[in-house]
């Protein structure tokens, strides 16, 4: 390594800072304005005190089996308890994609070698994108700090609290720079990224079942706070340590840097067949193929997910008493009789179909792709109808994201069956829960396929469709919102509050009904439009 | 029988006009050559006779259907090759090529690997890895290999080598000896020259000259070296005389074509020692319809 290696560096974290002027704001406040939505809704909560409110929490069997002990009982021990896990995922993702964006995409792209060609060092590139992260997590990390003592949070822990956040951003900015040494392509990087993010989730709430303070917090990001314990004692020497953890993928990564071509990666790309097999040959088998690799990740993903909690949740049902948090939510109550760990699984398996309606979009959007980048061009000039090329993806991402669901019921329902030791009830209960979720994500499916249609370039409004349901979920919980308000997400037609032994048919056939009809204005929209094409 | 005919397409995008008016005829077995600089209208034309764009107004028909109504029935009877091929990275050149052909309705599987030994294309390769001119080559041959009666080609050699320009102008060459139709949009005005029957040369969304070669020959200038026994004088004052130069009494200008007889006149009685008439290339032809743009701007001198 010699300084040579770096020249450049400075000039590309410039156009970086320019490329990104949009999205890095987003990424800096968006994990600010989640602090301040936990701030807001326990504000709202605490008429008869924060205190008494977060004592109530704490002692809720099944909230403290999710989210952990409380470690402050104060507004600032709400914001810590309630929102780092969603701050560290934002700035996880926001971090990963950052960093790949201006490595992996780049060179995939073919923009680093006009780069490189110029006084730019080898090391540069990828500097310059840490570098980005960096400058990314600890803007937002002062923020987050500076936001808590606004709230009136004292200034060594709102410091402490933004330090652990940054650090966090930090270690997922290095398994993105980890994962864009291995292949050619941005998507695996994306998927490995992803990857971790869910393992940590998954590692966060094994530590919080296991009562908060157990090993894992010192190797999960989503559980360091209970290390660095911001308003609870300010063990900020800590840092150190996960600094030090932070910097290991990152050195990983500079080794392997150096030790590849440019555009190339570690593992070596294998050679494709000289002829397409028999059965490849119709827009669906091809949209098929190019849905299959993500899909698997997703399959691997959620599976895992389901399959651990579900293995876990029955251990739970003994610990006596259910949640007065959720009785007191006015849904069904039916909660009381069937056991605290059932209710946990039920809400684990609502979160996961979720992320499969994310799924549903990102497949959807797969039809943008294809066609911005000139390839839906390469098929409609064969025999080949519009509606025959839109369908195929939109099969696709409707089978693989049912597919989702159906082997997460299957995995889930085997796995608590087994555990609990009742396998016919707890196979076909779990089973319910998770293919009652398929109309609801559909409807995402079909709303996504409607303005990719009619309105290409508006398909990012998907994506606000999606979180405002994800948000509506969120103020409900809080009790912000009332239950016929809640009804305007579609995913409250198989919510967990519903006793899943009775629920009602006859909403969910609606939603399938509403989900073709929005799905058929989609193909007709795409009909009737220009193709997008590349100048 | 015209294959295409395109009388006043326009074709607007948003408040852009990007064709205004285009009159286009093809007829039944001739490659029709499709000139004009960047930006012109080319790839437009193409995309609305494939149906991807709709045109504003005007009256298009393909084969004898309507290219936005028809569009999957006509595409069973063309092969189209873009001049800028996007793949899927992670599929061979193959699989692409093997795909594209049965989404057709079929290829002629001997005639894929011949056009892959003679664009010497290797097929195992994914994708990803291949140069702007192997892509390129994926076309061609899934393409070529195609059974068609027309044959779009937008800028279809961009990125070849001039060994694989040689190989595509013998397969375009094969296709029109079968009686097989093509609309050949190019920049290589060589490539056009030696294929084309009929040209139309396109500026700013619009048809500026349309003919065979020989007829736009006739619309532009010849270059003239002659040596005359006595000075040629008041020769460059002739009307349709340009660009005049002289070196003792060999003479050198460009000349209109419905000026020539009145220039031969008057240097007749001189006594030609030398004499040689050179017809415009297509590039000066190409030139004159634009160079006068670039001239204005103060980009190009002739």
């Amino acid at each position: 390594m010699r300084i040579s290696d770096f020249s450049g560096t400075g000039t590309l974290i410039r156009l970086y800072l320019r490329r990104d002027r949009y999205l890095l704001p987003l990424w800096i406040f968006l994990p600010v304005i989640l602090g301040l939505i936990v701030a807001v809704t326990f504000t709202a909560m605490a008429d008869k005190g924060m205190q008494s409110v977060l004592a109530e929490f704490d002692e809720d069997p099944l909230v403290s089996a999710v989210l952990g002990p409380v470690m402050s009982f104060d507004l600032s021990g709400a914001i810590v308890w309630r929102g780092t896990s969603q701050i560290a995922l934002v700035l996880g993702i926001g971090s990963l994609l950052t960093v790949i964006r201006h490595t992996r995409r780049d060179e995939e792209t073919g923009r680093s070698e006009l780069v490189r060609a110029y006084v730019v060092g080898s090391y540069a590139n990828l500097t310059a994108a840490l570098l980005l992260a960096v400058i990314l997590n600890l803007s937002s990390g002062v923020l987050i700090a500076l936001s808590n003592i606004a709230l009136g949070g004292a200034a060594a822990g709102s410091f402490l609290l933004g330090g652990t956040m940054s650090v966090v951003g930090c270690f997922f900015a290095g398994i993105g720079a980890l994962g864009v040494q291995l292949r050619e392509n941005s998507g695996t990087a994306r998927g490995i990224g992803m990857a971790v993010l869910g393992l940590g989730i998954v590692m966060m709430v094994l530590n919080n079942l296991g009562g908060g303070y157990t090993l894992l917090r010192w190797v999960t990001p989503m559980a360091w706070q209970r290390v660095t314990k911001p308003f609870a004692g300010n063990h900020g020497w800590s840092l150190i340590y996960f600094t030090a953890f932070a910097a290991i993928p990152v050195i990983i990564a500079y080794v392997l840097s150096a030790r590849r071509d440019l555009g190339a990666g570690v593992l070596l790309a294998r050679p494709g067949l000289p002829e397409a097999a028999p059965h490849f040959s119709s827009p669906l088998a091809l949209a098929w193929r190019l849905h299959k690799g993500s899909f698997i990740g997703w399959l691997a993903g959620t599976v895992l997910y389901i399959v651990v909690f579900s293995a876990f949740s029955p251990g739970l049902s003994k610990s006596g008493g259910i949640s007065g948090w959720l009785s007191g939510l006015g849904g069904t109550d039916w909660t009381g009789e069937v056991g605290l760990g059932y209710v946990f699984i039920s809400i684990g398996i609502y979160l996961v179909s979720l992320f499969v309606a994310a799924y549903a979009i990102t497949a959807v959007l797969r039809l943008k792709k294809e066609e911005s980048e000139g390839r839906a061009e390469m098929l409609v000039d064969k025999q080949v109808s519009r509606i025959r090329w839109m369908s195929s993806h939109l099969i696709a991402a409707a089978l693989c994201s049912a597919a989702l669901l159906t082997a997460t019921g299957i995995a889930g329902g085997l796995a608590y069956g087994l555990a609990a030791g009742d396998l016919s009830n707890g196979f076909w209960r779990i089973f319910g829960m998770n293919v009652s979720k398929i109309p609801p994500v559909w409807i995402l499916l079909g709303i996504t396929a409607l303005l990719y249609g009619l309105w290409p370039r508006i398909t990012a409004l998907s994506w606000v469709v999606w979180a405002s349901f994800g948000m509506l979920e969120l103020a409900w919980e809080a009790q912000v919102i009332d239950w016929s308000l809640m009804r305007f997400s579609p995913f409250s037609y198989a919510h967990y509050t519903i006793d899943i032994t009775n629920l009602p048919l006859l909403p969910l056939l609606v939603l399938l009904c509403l989900s073709a009809i929005l799905t058929g204005i989609g193909l007709i929209g795409f009909r009737n439009r220009d193709v997008s094409t590349k100048a | 029988m015209n294959v295409i005919n395109i009388q006043k397409l326009t074709k607007s995008f948003g408040s852009t006009q990007a064709l205004k008016g285009v009159n286009l005829t093809v007829r039944q077995g001739e490659v029709h050559g499709f000139i004009g600089p960047n930006g012109a209208g080319k790839s437009t034309t193409i995309r609305i006779l494939l149906g991807i764009l709709r045109k504003t107004s005007g009256e298009i028909s393909l084969l004898d259907g309507d290219p936005w109504k028809d569009a999957v029935r006509l595409h069973r009877r063309l092969a189209y090759v873009p001049g800028d091929v996007t793949l899927w990275p992670d599929l061979s050149g193959g699989e692409i090529i093997d795909l594209l052909g049965r989404l057709h309705g079929g290829l002629d599987v001997s005639r894929k690997k011949q056009l892959l030994e003679r664009f010497q294309l290797d097929p195992a390769k994914k994708s990803g890895t291949y140069s702007k001119g192997n892509r390129q080559k994926v076309a061609l041959v899934a393409a070529f290999s195609c059974e068609a009666e027309l044959y779009l080609l937008d800028e279809p050699t961009s990125g070849l080598d001039p060994l694989m320009e040689a190989v595509f102008q013998e397969c375009v060459a094969e296709i029109k000896k079968s009686g097989k139709t093509v609309l050949l949009s190019s920049h290589i005005l060589s490539e056009v020259e030696a294929l084309c029957d009929r040209v139309s040369i396109i500026r700013q969304g619009q048809i500026m000259e349309s003919g065979t070669i020989s007829q736009l020959r006739h619309l532009t200038r010849s270059t003239v070296n002659v040596e005359t026994g006595t000075a040629a004088i008041g020769l460059g004052k002739l009307y349709g005389v340009y660009d005049m130069s002289r070196k003792g009494l060999k003479y050198s200008f460009s000349v209109d074509s419905d000026a020539m007889t009145k220039v031969m006149e008057m240097l007749l009685p001189l006594g030609i020692k030398s004499l040689t008439v050179e017809p415009p290339s297509l590039e000066e032809l190409f030139m004159r319809h634009y160079g006068d743009d670039i001239r204005e701007k103060g980009g190009y001198a002739r």
